[in-house]
């Protein structure tokens, strides 16, 4: 596309320019997070509507890190309804077992890839979110910590305990599936 | 420092993101500890099976006129601003910035005029026009034949994907008055542009800075001026020049 399409003049960013462009990101968050479709649609449009009403605080710099926080928010608060009952334990205070980090690494079995998605759903909200933004989105540990609200050493740890987490799932995926295959 | 890092240190240095005194100190460990480099290439290996299993949902087609439906945005288009989406595919993450940012810049330029910003605003511009690349390619040996002809240097073209810095691709480019070549690396979703011209009229002095979010590192060498931007971490960028520092020499 041609430049005139962009402004000519300095002018603070528009709610089209600043936030639009990322509702990919913000979709694909709120889809890993809710794990349904409509749902994931419904929070995107609610996070979108939540960011015009607050968008005057919107102090410029990454439109994606300041969306993706409000969208993992209002996923959250439904989460919560949706599991009336299901107690908050922070991804942070279970397993500190170190046991798991010699996990052997299961990529070498063809059929981890497909396993992927149901080791993925095995995860804690927090777990699955940080991988997402790390390994789908590709954010940094800082626009993570921004997301999250965070230290970057809280995002060092969780991601790295996710990881692990994640290939544990798989592991035991993989056992499942190649005992029934005998 | 020996062998005792925990897990989140090792993944963190993996992932690109260790400050870069902790990160010299694990390096200079790698070197000698055959041990801890099959461990860090264990951690890699596992990192990209999953970036490459691990699928992105996209936003259905109608989601946007939902957004749009909800927000009173469409009814009433604040002056004559037309916003449409870039057909960027999955690299559109950092335009909004980058838009914003080329604007800040090119209002600036009069008065700084110095390469480096001269160099932030060409990276911001190649982020946000269609012009990054001229040539899209991650071999170097299909961009590095592209420059000849077009310019009376040949950039040094490397392969970096090993360091977790894959080619995209070059084209050609000016940074005020002076004609470069502009190699383009990327990084996760981000990309890195690295200007290269002669040093002629002089060498750059070895330099690093950071503008509104924006990294620059500046050096000579081999006849050649260098100017390495990019929105990634300081550190990732620093681990980047030094990898092609050391290929290109
Ligand atoms: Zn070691």
């Amino acid at each position: 596309m041609d430049e005139s399409a962009f402004p000519s003049a300095v002018a603070p960013a528009t709610f089209e320019q600043a936030l639009l462009p990322h509702q990919d990101a913000a979709y694909n968050l709120a889809r890993w997070l809710m794990r349904h479709d409509h749902d994931a649609e419904d929070c995107v449009q609610e996070a979108f509507l939540r960011a015009y009403r607050a968008f005057d605080r919107f102090r410029g710099g990454d439109g994606r890190t300041w969306l993706l926080a409000i969208v993992r928010n209002v996923c959250y608060s439904r989460l919560r309804q949706k599991r009336l009952v299901e107690p908050p334990i922070s991804f942070d205070e279970i397993e500190h077992s170190s046991s798991v980090a010699t996990v052997e690494s299961p990529w070498a079995h063809a059929a981890a890839r497909e396993l992927l998605p149901q080791a993925m759903d095995k995860l804690p909200d927090e777990a699955r979110e940080i991988l997402v933004l790390h390994e789908i989105e590709g954010c940094a540990y800082k626009e993570i910590a921004a997301i999250l609200e965070v230290p970057i050493g809280t995002v060092m740890s969780r991601l790295a305990r996710a990881r692990l987490k994640l290939l544990g799932e798989l592991q035991l995926l993989l056992r499942k599936d190649l005992s029934h295959g005998l | 420092m020996d062998c005792d890092q925990p897990q989140a240190f090792r993944q963190a240095y993996a992932d690109g993101e260790l400050e870069l005194g902790r990160l010299i100190e694990f390096e200079a460990h790698l070197q000698k500890c055959p041990a801890c480099r099959a461990d860090v290439e264990k951690i890699r290996a596992g990192r990209a099976a999953l970036r490459a299993s691990l699928p992105r949902y996209a936003a259905p087609a109608r989601l946007t006129e939902k957004i749009r439906a909800a927000l009173p945005i469409t009814a009433q288009p604040r002056r004559n601003v037309t916003i449409k989406f870039w057909p960027y595919l999955g690299w559109a993450t950092s335009l909004a910035a980058a838009v914003l940012f080329g604007l800040f810049i090119g209002l600036q330029r009069g008065q700084t005029s110095g390469l480096l910003d001269e160099a932030l605003a060409s990276h911001a511009r190649s982020l946000m026009a269609t012009h990054l690349m001229d040539v899209v390619s991650t071999d170097q040996h299909t961009v590095k034949p592209w420059f000849a002809g077009k310019t009376n240097f040949a950039p040094p073209v490397v392969d970096l994907s090993a360091e977790g810095f894959p080619l995209a691709g070059g084209r050609l480019d000016q940074l005020g008055p002076q004609p470069v070549a502009a190699l383009v690396y990327a990084r996760r979703k981000h990309f890195i542009n690295l200007f290269v011209w002669p040093s002629t009229s002089g060498p750059l002095p070895e330099q690093s800075a950071e503008t509104r979010g924006y990294h620059t590192l500046s050096w000579s060498q081999d006849g050649l001026n260098f100017i390495a931007v990019s929105e990634i971490p300081a550190d990732e960028l620093t681990a980047f020049v030094k990898a092609y520092r050391a290929q290109a020499h």
